[in-house]
């Protein structure tokens, strides 16, 4: 078995490290360039806010988007609620109450799915479209969706556990013609997939600078300009930061460092994507090769290229993820005190319990390499088999197998 | 992921009496019991000699490490052991031994019901 020291990180759908060229860009906004970006009567300030203004204009252009268009937030979580409470409400508002509808999709992010049940209690209704077994939203599904009184669509762009990527212009362009705007999650994309907003047709999109190798806390909401339909207020109320809609001093070295990512990941992205999803094709056939009753959750091609969600039938997820202290990587459903809460996500795919509970989710990123792979799929052969000859249900399944 | 206990996770890697005996021999009986949410499962196999001893038992389990450290401490203290004496170990000494928390002590109930059954087949096969 491998010898290693340090767990092989394998979770870069949950975060990803810092690049040390960004931490480097951000170290001297805290004591030595530390003005306040909104103080405009001395030096100290100019230099915060020439650094606020360069961030802008990086994480602009990793977007595609004008960098008057970019709101930064905390992170993509406050910029989904930024969106989702923002938009549905400036909307609900400028129609005179009669916009009090939302569309959004089973799988999204809680960060989403949350603040559509706040909507819910403000009195908003909510339709939560389905997926289908690869996890894909159906365009025909979301045009039947559409009411006149539908105020805002919000889908995401990849998928977190399953890393599906979704449809996003052709949904928007459905959410256009009836007159709705669109919100897009690409806190999972942004930096791994091309995201162009113009392209995707988006009025709104959410942007997470951790998952891009930037620094936690900070995102930032992109608001279309040339868009009549994006209408936002805002959440947050102050002294009126970010043109009105995100009150709160900037925090200049984190701006710093998710422009400095995002430079990094505009120039870096198409090899990424080339070299994750190889070592993600590596993965996959090493394990297939020796461990039968795998089942990939999502779809095969239209995923995230360092994303790998399977399900090793007949082991619980938990469990495997013990046996392995030498891999970080996350489960498909969560445990919370020995009471298992299936993933929402693997439940809208209609998989069965037994595959939701097997679900672990390698997450593939810039630090990984060949032996790397290597290593954590020979570690994760071992003990499925281990674990497998211990398993009931494992037993069960070879048992039904052997009768078909 | 949660973090177990030192006794768990030594079962977990080390269990005692995991698979299964010889199907069909006699006095082999086997039981299982399981958990609603979250398909936790244990299975138990034992085998019982003329004079109301357990000769051997072995256990499979599914589900969180819990599950099968459990299924393990209960498979080490029932082997060797009368049928009366094995009936009368109870889920709280389980627990006790792996460290559980209070919400995990359900699970430790989990080999004794399948003790229970497995040996409701001896009396009635």
């Amino acid at each position: 078995m491998p010898r290693v020291t340090r767990p092989i990180y394998l979770d870069h759908n949950a975060t990803t490290p810092c690049d040390p060229a960004v931490v480097r860009a951000m170290l001297p906004y805290f004591s030595e360039d530390f003005g306040n970006a909104a103080s405009r009567t001395h030096a100290f300030g100019f230099r915060a806010d020439a650094a606020v203004e360069r961030a802008r204009a990086q994480v602009a252009a990793l977007v595609g988007a004008d960098p008057r268009e970019i709101v930064f937030t905390s992170g993509a979580t406050e910029a989904n609620n930024l969106a989702l409470l923002g938009a549905a409400r400036a909307q609900h508002r400028a129609s005179g109450g009669k916009r009090d509808h939302v569309v959004s999709c089973r799988t999204e992010h809680r960060a989403v799915l949350d603040p559509c049940l706040a909507l819910e209690r403000e009195g908003f209704r909510v339709t939560l479209l389905g997926v289908d077994a690869d996890g894909l939203v159906d365009p025909d599904g979301l045009r039947a969706a559409l009411e006149p009184r539908t105020a805002l669509v919000s889908i995401m762009h990849a998928n977190n556990e399953i890393g599906v990527i979704q449809p996003i212009a052709q949904l928007s362009r459905i959410a256009a013609e009836a007159g709705v705007a669109f919100h897009c999650d690409a806190a999972q994309s942004a930096g791994a997939l091309e995201v162009d907003v113009t392209r995707l047709g988006v009025e709104f999109l959410s942007l997470s600078a951790h998952k891009l190798y930037g620094p936690k806390g900070i995102g930032a909401l992109v608001v279309r300009r040339r868009s009549s339909r994006a209408r936002i207020e805002p959440i947050l109320h102050g002294g009126g930061h970010e043109r009105g809609l995100r009150s709160g001093t900037l925090p200049v070295p984190l701006c710093v460092g998710f422009g400095a990512a995002a430079e990094l990941a505009a120039g870096a992205r198409v090899a990424d994507f080339a070299r994750h999803e190889r070592l993600r094709a590596r993965l996959l056939a090493r394990l297939e090769s020796s461990l039968p009753n795998l089942a990939l959750n999502g779809h095969p091609s239209a995923r995230l290229p360092g994303n790998l969600n399977l399900s090793f039938l007949g082991v619980e997820g938990e469990a495997l993820l013990a046996a392995l202290p030498e891999l970080a990587l996350s489960v498909g459903s969560a445990c919370t005190s020995a009471k298992r809460e299936p993933s929402h996500v693997l439940r809208a795919l209609g998989a069965g319990e037994a595959r939701s509970l097997s679900a672990l989710r390698f997450g593939i990123g810039r630090g990984n390499d060949e032996a790397q792979i290597d290593a954590a799929a020979e570690l994760v052969i071992a003990q499925v088999r281990r674990l497998r000859a211990l398993s009931p249900a494992w037993d069960d399944l070879r048992r039904a197998d052997g009768r078909t | 992921m949660t973090q177990y206990s030192a006794a768990v996770l030594e079962h977990f890697r080390n269990p005692r009496g995991p698979g299964r005996l010889p199907a069909g021999a006699p006095g082999t009986v086997s039981g299982e019991a399981r958990h609603d949410d979250g398909g936790q499962r244990v299975r138990l196999h034992l085998c019982v000699d003329g004079a109301g001893r357990i000769t051997h038992a072995r256990f499979q389990a599914f589900g969180c490490p819990i599950a099968i450290a459990v299924a393990s401490a209960a498979v080490a203290r029932i082997e060797g052991a009368s049928v009366e004496a094995a009936l009368r170990v109870g889920a709280d000494e389980i627990a006790h031994e792996l460290e559980l928390l209070p919400e995990q002590r359900r699970l430790a109930e989990l080999p004794l019901a399948a003790l229970r059954c497995a040996l409701a087949y001896l009396r009635a096969p």
